[in-house]
Formats: C-alpha cells, sequence, structure tokens
C-alpha cells in the first residue's frame, strides 16, 4: 500500500505533509513519520516531500537471475552495487548482490536486487523506512541476516568459476611473422577491427589466408593460484573454405608467458615444448586440396585437451593462449571466425561444464 | 585462504552493511584464526575481492551422529561497516553537561558550527525602548498598546538586535539567524526569557527550548514573554535564536531580545546574568537556514569519536581513514549544504550514516579496506552499459545471460 499524507513527528512538534497529485488520483492514504531531531520546518518538509515522492508510487521489486558470459556482465568486475544497468532494455539501479556457491560444483551464483530491495506489507514497509529515519540506536545487535539462496541454474548452463576476467587479444600483424611458410607476399588485413571484436577474424577480401595467430593473455583471477582445468574446448567457425585449398590445421597452445611467435619454429617446436597443450585439428584430412562438400558450410571445430597452465600460473599474472592456423584457401568473400567461444572445464568426476563464453 | 571451508556466501546492500557467513570442519586448522571480535575475512567473488565480513556470531556443533561431515562451525556476521557500531554520536562537548542534550544538531544551532563567516547583530533599541515608546518615536511607537513590548520582560537593558537594515520603524521581511555565547559560572539552575517580533524558535546548546509567537497567530512573539528553567552546567554555552519577520512593511520593524538570570528551580530569578547584544552574530535573510555539509557533520562525529579513542590502537576508529571531505566528496563533488541535520545523542556511527544514506549520501567501505566512501545521494555507481538479457538467438542459449526475470509489486 502507498502512502501520500505523513503525519510528521519533528523536534518542533507535529506536521503534515501530502502529496496532493497522488491524493487526487487514488485517495488520501496517511501514515506516520517520524523526523525526530530535525529543528527546521522548512527541512522537515523538504525530508518528508522527499519521503513522499518514494512512497507515493507502487512499489514494484524485480527478482533475476543472471550467467554472466563474459567480464562485462559479471558482478565485482564489470557491475558493482549502485551500478545503472538495464534489464530486458528496462533500466535498473543495482542495490545488491547476494553471492554465494553451489556446493555442488563450487560454482558462484549471483543474485541482483533491484528497484526495490523488497515488497513488504505496509507496516513492515513504514517500519523498514522510520528506521532509518528516527534516529536512535538499535537498541541491541541486529540479527544477522543470512545470504539468500538463489533460484536454482539449470544443469548445462553453468556459471563461470572461477572466471578469467580480462582477456586481451592480439592477432599477427605486419607481413611476416615467420609462420608463413606458404605464399609469404600474402598479409593479414588490417587488423583494428579484430582487435576490438576479439572474437571474430573476417578476412575478407581473402583469396589465401595465410598463417595466422590469435594470442589471448590471459589475466587470471587471484584464486586461480593452484587451480587445475584439465579440458578446455576451443571453438573455431569456418565460413566456406575453398576447394582445392591447402591443409587447414588449427592448434590451441600455451605458454606460460605472453608473447607472439617469431619463427616458423613457434608453430611446431617452441610452443608446444612449454605444456602439453598442442591441440590439431585438420577438417580436411590433412592433405592438400579440399573436398568440394566443405564450401559453403559453416563448420565448427573444437579442440579438447589437457590444459593446466594455471597451475603455474600465479596470482594476477598474465597468461597466453595462442589459437594458430596454417594456411588455407577461402572464397574472396567468406571469413574465418576463430577465437576462444568457449571454454570448458572438468574435474574429477563432474561433466564439463561452461564456464566462460564471448558473445558476439 | 580458507581453502577448506564451504558454504562461503554473501550479500552485499547498497549503503548497508549486508551480511555473510562461512562453514568451517571443526577439524579445519584456520578455525583457530577466527579471534573475535576483531576478525575480517575477505571473500572473493570469482577471484575478485567483493566483501568483507566482520566476524561477529558463531553456531557450532561439537558432536553428531553424522560424526566430523556435521561437526562444523559456522561463522556469520555483517559486513565491516558495522564496525561503526563500535562508536557512538555524544553530546557536544562531553558528558556531564546541562542541559542535558538529547538531540546532536549538526547545524547553525550547534556549538561546533563555525560561524566565523557571520557578521555582527544591529541594535535596534533596549527592550526598555519597546515595552514603554514613548509617543512619535517610531513603529513601537505612540504609545499605542498594540505594539509595545511586553512589560513584564524582566531585563530592560537588554538590546532588540536585528539585520543591519533594521530601525524601530522598519524592517525587511524573512528570516534572520543569531547565534550568541554565554558563560556560566556555576553549575545551578538558570531562566530564560525570550521575546521575538513577529515569532520564531530560541534554542540552548543545540536544543530547541521555546518558540515565542509560533503559537499565537504567528504575529505577537513580542507581546508574551517566553521563558524556560533550565540546569545548566558551568562553561561556555550557545544560545542561538531564529527570528521571523513575517508581517511587515516599511513601517513594521523586527528584533530578538532574550535574558539569562540565575534562578532557583521555580524560576525565581536573582540579577541578569546575560542577554541579547551586538557581541551576537547574525545570518540576515537567508532563504534557508544556514547549514553544514553531510561530509562536515559526519567528520565531526567521526573526529569526536577519534579524540576519545586517542592513544587505543586496537579501536577501529582510529585505523579509519575517510575518501571525502567537508567540501567534497568521494568522486570529487561538492557537497551540498544541508539546513538541518541532526541525530539523537547516543546515535551509533553505523545508524547516523543509516540516517543520512535516507536522505543525503551513499556510503560504501570497499572490502579489504578501512576507509569510508560518501558520496552524495545516488552518487555511488557508473553506468557501465550492461544489459541482463534473453538469449539473441533462440537456438543459442548462450547468447543471453539472464536466466529468470520476475517482476511484483502493489496496488
Amino acid at each position: 500500500m502507498r502512502t501520500n499524507s505523513f503525519l510528521v513527528r519533528w523536534g518542533g512538534g507535529w506536521a503534515e505533509r501530502v502529496k496532493a497529485a497522488s491524493v487526487a488520483t487514488v485517495g488520501r492514504m496517511e501514515s506516520l513519520l517520524g523526523l525526530g531531531a530535525l529543528g527546521s520546518l522548512a527541512e522537515v518538509y523538504r525530508v518528508a516531500d522527499g519521503q513522499l515522492d518514494e512512497f507515493a508510487r507502487a512499489r514494484t521489486q524485480t527478482d533475476v537471475s543472471i550467467l554472466p558470459i563474459g567480464s562485462g556482465d559479471t558482478p565485482y568486475v564489470g557491475v558493482h552495487v549502485g551500478d545503472r544497468i538495464t534489464v530486458q532494455g528496462v533500466p535498473h539501479r543495482v542495490l545488491g548482490f547476494t553471492v554465494s556457491e553451489d556446493q555442488a560444483t563450487g560454482r558462484t551464483l549471483y543474485v541482483p536486487t533491484l528497484n526495490d530491495t523488497v515488497v513488504l506489507d505496509p507496516i513492515e514497509r513504514m517500519a523498514q523506512a522510520i528506521a532509518k529515519m528516527i534516529p536512535g540506536t538499535l537498541g541491541g545487535r541486529s540479527k544477522v541476516a543470512q545470504p539468500v539462496v538463489p533460484v536454482a541454474i539449470p544443469r548445462g548452463l553453468v556459471s563461470h568459476q572461477p572466471a578469467v576476467h580480462s582477456f586481451t587479444a592480439h592477432i599477427s600483424a605486419g607481413s611476416d611473422d615467420g609462420w608463413k611458410t606458404d605464399n609469404p607476399g600474402l598479409s593479414w588485413q588490417d587488423n583494428t577491427a579484430y582487435l576490438k571484436a576479439g572474437q571474430t577474424l573476417p578476412a575478407t577480401p581473402l583469396d589465401d589466408m595465410a598463417d595466422s595467430w590469435l594470442r589471448f593473455d590471459m589475466t587470471g583471477a587471484p584464486d586461480f593460484t593452484g587451480v587445475t582445468f584439465d579440458s578446455v574446448i576451443l571453438r573455431i567457425t569456418l565460413d566456406a573454405t575453398q576447394p582445392g585449398g591447402a591443409r587447414t590445421t588449427f592448434r590451441l597452445l600455451q605458454d606460460a608467458t605472453p608473447r607472439n611467435p617469431t619463427s616458423a619454429l613457434d608453430w611446431d617446436s617452441n610452443f608446444t615444448a612449454w605444456g602439453p597443450v598442442n591441440l590439431q585439428y585438420d577438417p580436411l584430412g590433412g592433405s592438400a586440396g579440399s573436398p568440394a562438400g566443405v564450401n559453403g558450410t559453416i563448420l565448427d571445430v573444437y579442440l579438447e585437451g589437457l590444459f593446466d597452465y594455471f597451475v603455474a600460473n600465479v596470482s594476477g599474472t598474465p597468461a597466453a593462449v595462442l589459437i594458430g592456423h596454417q594456411q588455407g584457401w577461402f572464397g574472396s568473400s567468406n571469413a574465418i571466425y576463430y577465437g576462444l567461444m568457449h571454454y570448458y572445464a572438468s574435474e574429477g568426476a563432474h561433466p564439463p561444464e561452461l564456464i566462460f563464453t564471448w558473445t558476439a | 585462504m580458507l581453502d577448506n571451508t564451504r558454504n562461503r556466501g554473501f550479500q552485499e546492500n547498497l549503503s548497508e552493511p549486508g551480511s555473510a557467513s562461512i562453514t568451517f570442519q571443526n577439524d579445519d586448522p584456520d578455525l583457530a584464526s577466527m579471534v573475535p571480535p576483531n576478525t575480517l575475512i575477505n571473500f572473493y567473488a570469482d577471484g575478485v575481492l567483493a566483501f568483507t565480513m566482520l566476524a561477529e556470531t558463531f553456531d557450532a556443533i561439537l558432536l553428531d551422529q553424522g560424526e566430523e561431515a556435521n561437526e562444523a562451525t559456522v561463522w556469520a556476521g555483517r559486513g565491516h561497516l558495522a564496525l561503526f557500531e563500535r562508536a557512538l554520536v555524544y553530546p557536544s562537548i562531553g558528558v556531564g553537561r546541562r542541559p542535558i542534550e538529547a538531540d546532536r544538531a549538526f547545524n547553525w544551532t550547534a556549538i561546533a558550527y563555525d560561524d566565523s563567516a557571520w557578521i555582527a547583530a544591529t541594535s535596534i533599541c533596549t527592550v526598555f525602548h519597546a515595552k514603554f515608546n514613548p509617543p512619535g518615536d517610531g513603529a513601537w511607537d505612540g504609545g499605542v498598546p498594540e505594539v509595545q513590548w511586553d512589560p513584564t520582560f524582566p531585563d530592560n537593558t537588554a538590546l532588540i538586535i536585528w539585520a543591519s537594515d533594521g530601525t524601530v520603524s522598519g524592517a525587511g521581511l524573512g528570516d534572520c539567524y543569531f547565534r550568541q555565547t554565554i558563560t556560566i559560572p556555576a553549575d545551578g539552575n538558570y531562566t530564560l526569557f525570550a521575546l521575538i517580533d513577529n515569532y520564531g524558535e530560541v534554542y540552548v546548546d543545540g536544543q530547541l527550548v521555546m518558540s515565542p509567537g509560533q503559537s499565537q497567530a504567528l504575529e505577537v512573539g513580542f507581546k508574551t514573554t517566553s521563558k524556560i528553567t533550565l540546569e545548566f552546567s558551568a562553561g561556555s554555552h550557545l544560545i542561538a535564536v531564529k527570528g521571523t519577520n513575517a508581517v511587515g512593511t516599511g513601517s513594521n520593524p523586527a528584533g530578538i531580545a532574550w535574558a539569562i538570570f540565575p534562578s532557583d528551580a521555580l524560576g525565581n530569578i536573582g540579577s541578569v546574568l546575560d542577554h541579547s547584544s551586538t557581541s551576537s552574530k547574525i545570518v540576515e535573510y537567508a532563504t534557508q537556514p544556514p547549514g553544514m555539509t553531510p561530509g562536515k557533520a559526519l567528520l565531526l562525529a567521526i573526529i569526536e569519536a577519534q579524540t576519545r579513542a586517542a592513544g587505543d590502537a586496537l579501536a577501529f576508529i582510529n585505523l579509519l581513514t575517510v575518501s571525502f571531505d567537508a567540501v567534497h566528496d568521494s568522486a570529487g563533488n561538492p557537497w551540498p549544504v544541508v539546513a538541518d541535520i541532526a541525530t539523537k545523542v547516543g546515535t551509533t556511527l553505523l545508524q547516523f550514516l543509516r540516517e543520512l544514506s535516507g536522505t543525503y549520501i551513499d556510503f560504501y567501505m570497499a572490502p579489504g579496506t578501512l576507509t569510508l566512501d560518501c558520496w552524495m545521494l545516488g552518487g555511488r555507481g557508473t553506468t557501465p552499459g550492461v544489459d541482463y538479457h534473453s538469449p539473441t538467438n533462440p537456438n543459442d542459449a548462450n547468447t543471453g545471460n539472464l536466466l529468470h526475470h520476475g517482476e511484483k509489486g502493489e496496488a
């Protein structure tokens, strides 16, 4: 129930404030507002009018549960208490977060509090408001509230844990980065847009896309120390490869120290020497010349394998994931998109869980 | 790192301490590090330091049929903003003073208010003159009984004071604010008398004690003397008066006058101790009462608490820093001057912060720090451009980040 007429108790006695517009619309609804020690009637009016602005409207509570996609929409990384956000395009202010763990998976669950904290019955609501307005001690220690357990998140859509919260993408640039064993005269297109996009590398126009690479520097969260992720899936999408192209191979490599490949040897030796991750997928059979059937299709490539460099990655230290492509033919108006689209981890008997996803 | 704990969770709320809890197995050696009452636990959300809990209560199961699995201890507590409950808003100049200061004002009536920029009040005439105004001597003149001041006012030598444009025959319309410090020579009862043309309010050490004319059609605060007998402790005290000239023209004067006498408890007075004079300072015709910023009020309360805890290395208040000052909030934006901040003496600093958050401020203490941030109301936060939405591609659940969206409301 809303309120549009306050009987105000203040230092000088009683006063009354009415929000006429609301009274004209819904009728007079009275409540008590205690302002205690305020000594100026003008200030009493100012404070009471502010409260009437709040309580003369019908209050709404918005309940949401979220599944952050990246660092940008992850609580305490990209969005904080007090921030103004939108939900389905409707503006809200974040009044709080409830954060807890799923005991089965250890994942972090977030429940934002938006709009009014809670829709209370009128007496409780006024008591809550007056608790802020009436000066005075609490008369004893307040009960410590337990955090609310958020609603369950369906299996298969699993919140990340613990998330890499900072990605910096670098792609090969310049003429010959040492990976171009074939067609060295070709080079990457302007990379500026790609760096912004992060996850897509349209090669347009490009007939023969030479060897290329995409490097993600990951800044791990502090509690990455000692955490082992034992499975990673890299998704690569090929859009209409050209028949007759050369072998197309993708590799996922790891490097404890972010760096760019500097020579052709990096592809086969240096990077693979850094750890067990040397994932390879050849969608075209590993031989020159492509079957025509690949043309005109979108091909998702999943690379999966052990991936445990975070074991050695200490708090806050960036590490790199390198995605390599070893030459291929593509239609002149076609594209190759690749990047760390999804990022799975599994531990023990638990099935793989999506812990990171990247949106277009 | 409390790696062996479970059921970890917290709830952070805007301008509130929030709460948290964490469960230890009883055989967890980390449990020994929980030493009340000053244990703070940092909570990380996906590796980001997000919340600091003040460990306040524990619930231990020492023996259970489920054995070790159920023998655990839950520590719970509010966010470390709860540390502000360890200090109170004290009376202005400490305890033991009279009159008893029930309300602590952070405005122009406060003893601690800085009135160095105020000017001296202007003397209009003596009360004697206005009581027995001779014919032809201005508006308080003519021997007209309707405009004579109350003849029972006990101090004829008290000055009627007002703004610099005031005369015995006219003054501007509006509110004027006066402050004058008096010295009480010894503990005892004292009676304060006041007259105001047209009406107003009288404060002693920040406490509203009289409202001359307020209940008399708002025009005749000079026709009947208001008085109150109070216990005063020896030392300096502040008499603050708001005077309103509400009905006036060029032929309508305005003024205030007061006098204080030692007396017995029944109000039988001795010789005058002090009265209104040009030692009063004034703000003339202010559109709103002179005030102070929320930052200034908070700093006063905090600094006083630090002074009381001087030399106490364990006191939280001595470890506290703030990211705002009396002029600017934590974002560097200038505070508004607020006309009337007040709270009950004995209010905890946490409750004082919460009261201020109802109308003036957002407040926060970043996890892992003891630095208080305060912004103007609504000032905390940014607009990061985040939208929680359903999947944009109905065939790919990963194109959305909103799992559940519900609303409920009231009529």
